[in-house]
Parts: structure tokens; C-alpha cells; sequence
């Protein structure tokens, strides 16, 4: 497609500025406040596209004051052709002068392990989690959190935001935008956003307008960022042996296939032979068709130009491009491990982890479980390449579908007098995410473009051992690559059962009991009843809402 | 002079309070809702009357068809299956022998899973090129012999079969341990008197032991048909319903109705008539097996 990334806010920007967040504070801040800066410095200095190794390196000096924290962080970037060098100061906000209770709700698991985690290791994976007791100590903001089981999250927040409103934040999936931010739930940020000058152009368009905006206004901020990444073998693809006999059967150069066309190529190659010598075997690719069978098939439709609806509200408009995304989803299954159907993510990641296949396209947790060191394929063996597209009017059209993920937002039952406290709990989050997103176990992702810039390969290494520094670079090239190319999930009252459908009549078609024509024809046929069912202007006039936040994101179709 | 009738109330009030709180209420509140339109997704939203349109729209939802007619395939095999096989084994441990104990203790360890551990250990066992099951077909050239080109998933392949299967494993201990203890409670005199005249094995549980255990069977079919229509954390956990809506049974369908989708008031219809359903199949059963209570 089109869209370079150096059109990108944050992408090739040498700057130095300063910033002051707020004005009054204690000591304890020390660490996290440096690891922040480190972070948004790599923004700063950061050059993907100049830097294939950098060193960063980092001094401070921190200013205490009776009621002020100021810590200044020089960040040095050095790598070829490129020096950079980044001051920030932080200056961290006193803490309430009441002490002040925030209940939060989040989903179980590994998601809430940055606000709670018992086994708070200061090394390793789990680095940089268990911030709620540091918020305490630093801002006097008590947090009172409950855990929400994810498969039914959806209805217990709208249990609690119809009823009885005793979450004050609540961290949930952006796919329940239309129904929380649609339905008017959540406290709008922008003014709290200005005081405490969040810098949302650290955001690709996608997570800022789509996972956080409603209607022209920002009402939340990211906590865990998704997106479909490409992911190959890098070092079968590099094996001279094969790649004589890829050139020989196809007349090209094995590469990460950049079309469609290439991936089922590709993945036709490596199906049904042992490529890496084991014994067994192996596949060309596999994707999550158990979970969220419509991601996979919105990656190839958004790159066709397809969309949700049509600015009429005709559902996956063009009908025609619908077709053909899941003809070729149906194709590509032919070169994937037996039972491929009923793996989850998890058994997709351990394809490529455990060499079943030569290709992913899925999450960006594949990169870093290979980093960590504890799968048999593991680190630099692993490359990430931005995910194929289609050819559309003569330009490579390329998107990745960032569903899932995670907002965090302020409930419209939270007091008045609450409302800034929990912003600065939302900010802190915010702040201190450049600590846990670089571990693939604990399933956080990266989301802005300082968690991808060399200002944070530190926070990387640490948590991936197993990997180059390289590696952490290419992987980290690729990320924001992908999550700039990020197509959105679907935003609107009603999004599970809209994607239900969907998911379901995709699983018909790739099982070979309806042909693609046929599935598209009775998915579009039942979400014109369900936009029925919920009130057909209502729906219009939500989705006209959501359309100018695509324009804004500049994924709009001109 | 006793006052009338007050002491009895007393002491059951705290039930009456805890039945109205707990069953009353919610079925109450449930068929309320099933005549209303309530989006709760919007603020300030409110109940709106419509009648029977939830209902009159359930009769025209294929898709709710559909999962009543998944339930009662599974019905119709699962609850025969379980009962035959739970049977077999009384039958086998109704006398001593060493190591019945221990034996019985690994038979009935599964009645001590949730549906959803039992869901998600039969789906990773059948999962293929991860999964134990196909592991052994591949060692053993199984599926070619079957005739399959390449292992296929089991699950995908056969979602109800293999739901029913877990099913099946996981709910014959319950017919076995009541069976056992019905066939304990039998006059044992009754019995040797049969085997005494040279009465066959196969015609004593036929003629002897079935009849006077009738009552016995009655109530624990009840028991299970009522649990198949609850059937959920299976089809959740293996399945999620799919492929498509291969395996999405009625329970199930309600919940993706009340808290995936959100159409409460319909879900509220959906369960009133599988209430209903259930009420009709249990009368035909009672009539039909003629139990008395």
C-alpha cells in the first residue's frame, strides 16, 4: 500500500525536548519514572528504518524537592548513520491530598498482572508488573482491583455500568467500543489529556483513533496494543539448499511473501516435506481460526478495500472482495498441520516455537516467546515481516488487523471528585507500559511507537534473552510497521454478534460445507437483521460516528 | 389453644424467603423480561413492552431450531449410552472382588470434574499433531488403515459425536454408582431363589433385577435428560457450538444470546420456552415410563 511510515508521527524524528508533566511529587518514583523516559527517549531518537544496531545509553540525574520529583534522562542512540541524543524530564504530580480509592476491573490473567502481581519478579519476563502498590506509594491513589473473567467481561461491565457502577476504571476489549463508548459509558479524557499532556502522537493512528475515540473525542488509552504480524523461519529461509530449490520450482527468491499470491506460494513449498531436518514432517503456515476466525479474514479483506459497512451501511462492502478474501483463506488451509482448526493461539504460536511450520500470521506474541529462550525455536531463528496484501488499483494495499487488545477507561458512575485521580492512574499505566510490554509471556503488546523505538531495546534484552540485538530491532521494525498498516476490529453496538455470524459461516466454508459466495451471501443476509434487531438509524448514525474516526486514521477510502 | 396455623408459618418462612429470593423471583423477573425490548448497551435505556414479539420471533429463529435440535441428537445418544454402559458396570461390581474398591474409585473420578476441565481434556486429547490420540493413530499407521489421506481433526470432523462422547465419560459413573446402590438394595434372597431354580444370568437382571430397579431408573433418567438440556461447558470449552453451528446446543445458543450479544429479553423468551420443552419432554418421559412418585 501507499502509507509510508516515515508519514508516521514519532518515525525519524531527532529531537530534544522537555516536558513537565505536572509539578509536585516525592522520591520513591526513582526507577519506573527512568525506564519511562528511556522509553519515550528511544521515541525520540528513534530511527527504525537508520538503525539496525543501536547502543542507548542513559544517565540521570533526579532533583527532589519537598514536593517535587524531577528526573532528567539523557538517552544517547547511537547506530550508523545515526546519533541521537534525548533529555526528558519528568516531573511526577503530589499525590492527592484526601487519599482516594479507585476500583478498577480487568480482565483475569496475565492482563492484570501489571496492576497485581504477587510473584513480581524484578528480572526476567515479569519485570516492570505490580504497579498498583507503586502507584499507592507514589501518588496516595489506593486501587482496589478486580480480576473479570474475559469470556464473559463483556456482560458483567455492562451489568455494573447499567447497575450498580462500582468500577470507576475498567480495562476491556475495544471491540466492545460501539456498546461502551457508543452507549455513552465512559468519562471523556481530552481535557485531563491537555492538563497532563499525553503525548497521543505516540500512537499509531489506529490505536488512537479507533481503539480510543468515539465520534471525534478521545474517551480512553491504550493497555495492551494487537496486531497480525508475518512471521518465517528465518534461518530456513536463509538456507542456501532450500532456497535453490524454492528458486528452482517457483523462478523467484525465496523471500517473506509480501501478496497473498506469495504466502500461498510459499506455504505450498514448505507443506509435506522436513525442512528443518527433524524427522518429521512440516507445514507451510497456520493461523488462529478458533478464537477469532474473522481477524484472519479481515487481514486479506481490509487489504482488498473491503469494509465493515459501507457508508450506507451494507455489510462487508464489497461483497465481491468478501468472496474473494475467503476463497483465499480456504485455499491456504491446504498448508496447514492437521487440526489447525481447533488451535487457539497459543497452539499457533507453538507451531512456529516448536518448528511445526514455517510461517504464522498471527499476534505479536510469536516474536517475543522465540526471544525468551524457552521453546525450541528460538530467538533470531524467528523473523517478522509486515503482513502480505493485494494488489488494489495498481498499489500494494497491506493491513493488519489489531482486534482484541485492551483500552483503559473512566466510567461515567466515578465521582466527580475521583475522576482526575483515576486519569492519573490511567497516565501512570500509560507511562510505565514501556516496562511490560517487551515479554511474550505475559501477552502484553507493544502500542505506541516509543515501545518499538531503540530508546526501549534495553527494557527488550532484558526481557528476551535468547535474542539479538538485531533481532529485538527487526522485530521491533516490523511491529510498528504492522500496527501503522493497522486495520481496525469492528466498532459498534452489537460487534460479538455481528462477528459471530461472520466467524461461524467462515468455519462453513473453510470446512467445505457452503461455498465462500454463499457464506458471505448469509453473513450479509443476518447482519442486516441484527442491524435490524438493534434499531437500524440507531446503527447508522453510531457507524457515521465511527467512519470519522477512520478518517481521521486515515484508513478511510478517499 | 394453638393459634391457627401461625407456628407452621414461621418455621417455614425462612424457606419461603430463600425459594422467592432465588427461584421466584428470577423466573418472575424472567418472563417479565421476555415481553420487553431493553437495550442495556445504551444509557438510559428503559424495559419497553412488545408483547410476544421475542416469542413470535423464536419460532421464526432457525438458528434456535438448530440448537434444540443439536440437544436432543445428543439426547437421544448420550442418555441411552451412559445408561447402558453405567448398568454394565453395576452389573460387573454387584459382586465382591478384590480391588472393586479401588476400582470403583478411578470409575467415578471423573463425576468429580467440572464440564469444563472434562471439555478441555478431551479436546487436547483429540487434537490432532498435538494431542495423544492422533500421536498413536499416526504411530500405528491408523489413519491411512481408516482411510484417511492425513490425520483430520476429530473434534471438526464430528463435533456432537465427540461432545457426546465426553459426555458419555464423563456421566456413566453416575448411572453406575446409583445403579450399584439400587442393585444393593435389592432382597437378596429374591435373587438366589432365581439362581437356585437355574435361572440365567442374562434373565435374572432382565426379569428380576430391571423391574425392581424401575423406579430407581426412573429418576435417574429424569436427572440427566434435565442436564442435557443444561449441556454448556462441553459444547463451550470443545466446540464453542462450531464448526458453523454444528455442535451450538440450546443452552449454549441462550447464552450467546444474553451475554455475548446482549439481546437479554430475547435470551428471557428463549429460556421460557425451553422450560416449557423441557416441562413437555419430562411429562411424555413420566407418562410414558409410567413412574410413580
Amino acid at each position: 500500500m501507499g502509507k509510508k511510515l516515515d508519514n508516521f508521527p514519532g518515525f525519524n524524528k531527532r529531537v530534544s525536548r522537555r516536558e513537565a508533566l505536572s509539578t509536585a511529587g516525592k522520591v520513591a518514583i526513582g526507577a519506573v519514572v527512568a525506564g519511562v523516559v528511556a522509553g519515550v527517549g528511544g521515541y525520540y531518537a528513534g530511527s527504525l528504518t537508520a538503525a539496525p544496531a543501536a547502543t542507548v545509553t542513559e544517565t540521570r540525574t533526579v532533583t527532589a524537592a519537598a514536593t517535587t520529583v524531577r528526573e532528567t534522562v539523557t538517552a544517547t542512540v547511537t547506530a550508523p548513520a545515526t546519533t541521537a541524543t534525548v533529555t526528558k524530564t519528568v516531573t511526577v504530580g503530589a499525590p492527592p491530598t484526601a487519599p482516594v480509592t479507585i476500583t478498577l476491573a480487568c480482565d483475569a490473567g496475565h492482563n492484570y498482572l501489571p496492576w497485581f502481581d504477587p510473584k513480581e519478579a524484578p528480572e526476567g519476563g515479569h519485570y516492570g508488573q505490580n504497579q498498583a502498590p507503586k502507584i499507592k506509594e507514589v501518588l496516595g491513589i489506593d486501587i482496589v482491583g478486580e480480576e473479570v473473567d474475559p469470556g464473559t467481561e463483556f456482560s458483567i461491565y455492562m451489568a455494573d455500568l447499567t447497575g450498580p457502577g462500582k468500577y470507576n476504571i475498567i480495562v476491556y476489549f475495544p471491540t466492545y467500543n460501539g456498546d461502551i463508548l457508543g452507549g455513552g459509558w465512559a468519562v471523556p479524557l481530552d481535557e485531563y489529556i491537555e492538563k497532563y499532556r499525553i503525548n497521543l502522537d505516540d500512537l499509531p493512528p489506529v490505536y488512537r483513533y479507533l481503539y480510543c475515540s468515539w465520534g471525534g473525542k478521545t474517551y480512553a488509552l491504550p493497555y495492551d496494543g494487537d496486531f497480525h504480524a508475518l512471521y518465517y523461519r528465518k534461518d530456513i529461509f536463509a538456507n542456501t539448499d532450500i532456497r535453490k530449490k524454492f528458486r528452482d520450482k517457483y523462478g523467484r527468491d525465496l523471500e517473506p511473501p509480501k501478496t497473498y499470491d506469495e504466502y500461498l506460494q510459499v506455504a505450498e513449498f514448505f507443506t509435506g516435506w522436513d525442512w528443518d531436518g527433524d524427522g518429521e514432517e512440516e507445514y507451510g503456515t497456520v493461523e488462529d481460526f478458533k478464537d477469532l476466525t474473522w481477524g484472519i479474514f479481515f487481514d486479506r479483506f481490509a487489504s482488498l478495500g473491503g469494509l465493515w459497512f459501507d457508508e450506507e451501511m451494507n455489510p462487508l462492502a464489497p461483497n465481491d472482495a468478501a468472496v474473494k478474501a475467503l476463497e483465499d483463506l480456504v485455499k491456504i488451509t491446504e498448508y496447514m498441520p492437521p487440526g489447525f482448526l481447533e488451535f487457539g493461539a497459543l497452539e499457533v504460536f507453538d507451531c512456529m516455537t516448536k518448528g511445526i511450520t514455517a510461517m504464522t500470521l498471527t499476534w505479536p506474541d510469536v516474536g517475543p516467546r522465540a526471544g525468551s529462550g524457552e521453546f525450541p525455536v528460538k530467538g533470531d531463528q524467528v523473523g517478522t515481516a509486515l503482513v502480505p496484501g493485494y494488489v488494489v488499483g495498481g498499489k500494494l494495499l497491506r493491513y493488519s488487523w489489531t482486534g482484541v487488545g485492551r483500552v483503559m477507561m473512566i466510567t461515567v458512575n466515578t465521582p466527580e471528585e475521583k475522576r482526575e485521580a483515576a486519569f492519573r492512574v490511567l497516565k501512570w499505566m500509560w507511562d510505565t507500559s514501556v516496562y511490560w510490554v517487551p515479554s511474550g509471556l505475559n501477552g502484553e503488546d507493544p502500542f505506541a511507537y516509543s515501545h518499538t523505538s531503540p530508546g526501549a531495546l534495553p527494557h527488550w534484552k532484558r526481557a528476551n534473552p535468547a535474542w539479538s540485538e538485531e533481532g529485538i530491532l527487526d522485530y521491533m521494525r516490523a511491529a510498528a510497521e504492522n500496527f501503522a498498516h493497522g486495520y481496525p476490529d469492528l466498532y459498534l453496538p452489537g460487534a460479538a454478534h455481528y462477528t459471530d455470524i461472520l466467524s461461524r459461516y467462515i468455519m462453513m466454508a473453510v470446512r467445505g460445507e457452503i461455498s465462500p459466495r454463499d457464506a458471505i451471501s448469509r453473513t450479509v443476509e443476518e447482519w442486516r437483521s441484527v442491524t435490524k434487531d438493534l434499531g437500524e438509524e440507531k446503527q447508522k448514525t453510531l457507524w457515521k460516528q465511527q467512519i470519522v474516526e477512520y478518517k481521521r486514521a486515515g484508513i478511510w477510502p478517499k | 389453644m394453638r393459634g391457627p396455623k401461625s407456628p407452621y408459618l414461621i418455621f417455614i418462612l425462612p424457606s419461603l424467603i430463600i425459594l422467592s429470593a432465588i427461584i421466584i423471583f428470577p423466573f418472575a423477573f424472567n418472563l417479565y423480561l421476555s415481553f420487553h425490548k431493553w437495550d442495556i448497551r445504551f444509557r438510559g435505556a428503559v424495559p419497553e413492552f412488545i408483547g410476544v414479539a421475542n416469542y413470535l420471533k423464536a419460532f421464526s429463529d432457525a438458528r434456535f431450531f438448530n440448537s434444540l435440535s443439536k440437544t436432543l441428537y445428543m439426547l437421544s445418544l448420550a442418555v441411552p449410552l451412559e445408561f447402558f454402559f453405567g448398568l454394565l458396570l453395576a452389573l460387573l461390581f454387584y459382586e465382591p472382588f478384590k480391588g472393586r474398591r479401588l476400582l470403583s474409585i478411578f470409575i467415578l473420578f471423573p463425576l468429580a470434574l467440572s464440564d469444563a476441565v472434562v471439555g478441555l481434556v478431551w479436546g487436547l486429547t483429540l487434537v490432532p499433531t498435538y494431542g495423544p490420540v492422533d500421536y498413536f493413530m499416526r504411530i500405528f499407521g491408523l489413519w491411512e488403515a481408516l482411510g484417511f489421506k492425513k490425520p483430520i481433526s476429530l473434534v471438526m470432523t464430528y463435533p456432537m459425536e465427540m461432545i457426546i462422547l465426553a459426555d458419555i465419560w464423563q456421566w456413566t459413573p453416575f448411572f453406575y454408582i446409583v445403579l450399584l446402590a439400587g442393585l444393593a438394595s435389592l432382597p437378596r434372597e429374591i435373587i438366589e431363589a432365581a439362581e437356585i431354580d437355574g435361572a440365567a444370568k442374562l434373565n435374572i437382571v432382565r426379569y428380576i433385577m430391571m423391574p425392581m430397579l424401575k423406579q430407581v431408573i426412573g429418576v435417574v433418567l429424569i436427572i440427566r435428560i434435565t442436564d442435557i438440556f443444561k449441556t454448556f461447558g462441553l459444547a463451550y470449552v470443545m466446540t464453542k457450538g462450531g464448526p458453523g453451528f454444528a455442535s451450538e446446543v440450546v443452552s449454549l445458543y441462550i447464552f450467546n444470546q444474553a451475554l455475548q450479544f446482549l439481546n437479554i429479553t430475547y435470551a428471557a423468551a428463549l429460556t421460557m420456552i425451553l422450560i416449557i420443552v423441557i416441562t413437555i419432554v419430562i411429562n411424555v418421559f413420566i407418562r410414558g415410563y409410567r413412574l410413580r412418585f
